[in-house]
C-alpha cells in the first residue's frame, strides 16, 4: 500500500525513529563508564609539563611583513622592467657594405661615412716585404674626406 | 537502575558539574541523534563525542545556553553521520560487510524511513533542528523559538517549508511500485 504521501505529519510521527526510554537509560549510562574512565585515564598519565617556547607574535609578524615587502619590491622591479620601455630607442645598425646608420623611432639616419685607410702600394711605391709598417705611409682612399662626426 | 543512581568508584571521578550536566541533556542528546541517524550505535557515539568535547574544554559560548549548544550538537554530528554514511555506500559489485548487530524494532528495512532519513540528510541543520524538536521532543513553536532564539513566526514558516520539502523528497525517493 503506497503511503499517504500528504499527510507528512502522520508520516513523521510513525516513522521517525524514536529511542525508548530503556535505550536512552542504556546509552547513558554506557556512555557515562567510558566517559570517567577516559577522565581518569587523563588524570593519571604521566605527563610531563611541557615547555613551550613562546615566540612573541611581533617577531613573526615582522618577519613576514619584511619578506612581503621584499616580495613587492621585486615584482615592483620586473614588472616595470617589462611593462615600461623607453619610446625613444636607438639602435645602430651596420650594414653589408660597412656603413652605419642609426634608428631612431624607426627613422633611420646613414652616418657619414668613416674613412678607411689602407697602405699606401702601387707602381710608384716601393714594396717592402720586411718591416713594412716601420717605413710604410697610409693614404686616405675614401672619396670623403675624414672629419669629425659632430 | 537509574542513570543518576550509578556509583563512580575511587578512580572514575567526574567533576560533579560535568556530571549533572551529562545527566542532565543526555537524553536530549541521544533521542536527537537517534532519530536522526535511525541508528543505536551512531546515536551512541554522538553522544560520547559531544560529552568528550566538553570534557576537553567547554566552548566560549556555552554558558549562556547549554541546551541549545548541546542540541545543535547533536543535529549537526548526526547530520555528518547521516551524510557520510550515504556517501561511504558501497560500489557496485562489492559485498557489504555484515553490519552490527542492532535489536532496535523497526528496523531501517522500512523502506519509508530509510526514505525519510535519506530526506532529512538533505535538509538544512536549522530546518532538521526544528524538525526534529517538533516531532520528537513535542516542543510547541514557543519552545522551539525559545530554544534556538528565534522567533515563533520564524519556527512555523520553517516548519510550514521543511514539510512541503520532505514530502517532495519523499515521495521521490518511495518506487511507485509500492502503490
Amino acid at each position: 500500500m503506497k503511503p499517504d504521501l500528504n499527510d507528512i505529519d502522520a508520516l513523521l510521527e510513525q516513522h521517525l525513529p524514536s529511542a525508548s526510554a530503556q535505550q536512552v537509560e542504556n546509552a547513558g549510562l554506557r556512555v557515562l563508564r567510558r566517559l570517567r574512565m577516559r577522565d581518569q585515564a587523563a588524570a593519571t598519565e604521566p605527563g610531563e609539563p611541557i615547555e613551550f617556547e613562546p615566540v612573541p607574535v611581533a617577531t613573526w609578524r615582522r618577519t613576514a611583513v619584511t619578506w612581503i615587502a621584499a616580495a613587492a619590491v621585486v615584482a615592483i622591479g620586473v614588472g616595470t622592467a617589462i611593462m615600461w620601455r623607453p619610446a625613444n630607442r636607438v639602435g645602430v645598425v651596420a650594414t653589408v657594405d660597412t656603413s652605419l646608420s642609426r634608428q631612431v623611432d624607426g627613422r633611420t639616419r646613414r652616418f657619414p661615412r668613416v674613412p678607411t685607410w689602407k697602405p699606401a702600394t702601387g707602381p710608384h711605391h716601393r714594396r717592402r716585404r720586411r718591416g713594412s709598417h716601420a717605413g710604410g705611409r697610409l693614404e686616405c682612399r675614401n672619396a670623403v674626406p675624414l672629419r669629425a662626426l659632430g | 537502575m537509574s542513570i543518576a543512581a550509578v556509583p563512580s568508584s575511587a578512580g572514575e571521578a567526574l567533576a560533579n558539574e560535568f556530571e549533572a550536566l551529562f545527566l542532565e541533556h543526555h537524553e536530549l542528546v541521544y533521542r536527537t541523534a537517534y532519530s536522526v541517524t535511525g541508528n543505536r550505535a551512531d546515536a551512541e557515539d554522538v553522544l560520547q563525542t559531544i560529552f568528550l568535547r566538553l570534557l576537553r574544554g567547554l566552548p566560549p559560548d556555552f554558558d549562556r545556553n547549554p541546551k541549545g549548544y548541546l542540541y545543535r550538537a547533536a543535529v549537526n554530528l548526526s547530520l555528518n553521520i547521516l551524510r557520510s554514511r550515504k556517501r561511504q555506500a558501497p560500489a557496485d559489485g562489492l559485498e557489504r560487510l555484515p553490519a552490527p548487530v542492532d535489536t532496535t524494532p523497526a528496523p531501517a528495512d522500512d523502506p519509508l524511513r530509510r526514505a525519510l532519513l535519506d530526506a532529512i540528510g538533505q535538509l538544512k541543520p536549522r530546518a532538521v533542528e526544528i524538525l526534529i524538536l517538533h516531532y520528537e521532543h513535542d516542543y510547541s513553536d514557543a519552545q522551539i523559538a525559545r530554544m534556538l532564539g528565534t522567533s515563533r513566526g520564524t519556527i512555523a514558516v520553517t516548519l510550514y517549508r521543511t514539510r512541503a520539502r520532505l514530502k517532495k523528497l519523499v515521495s521521490r525517493a518511495i518506487p511507485e511500485t509500492q502503490s
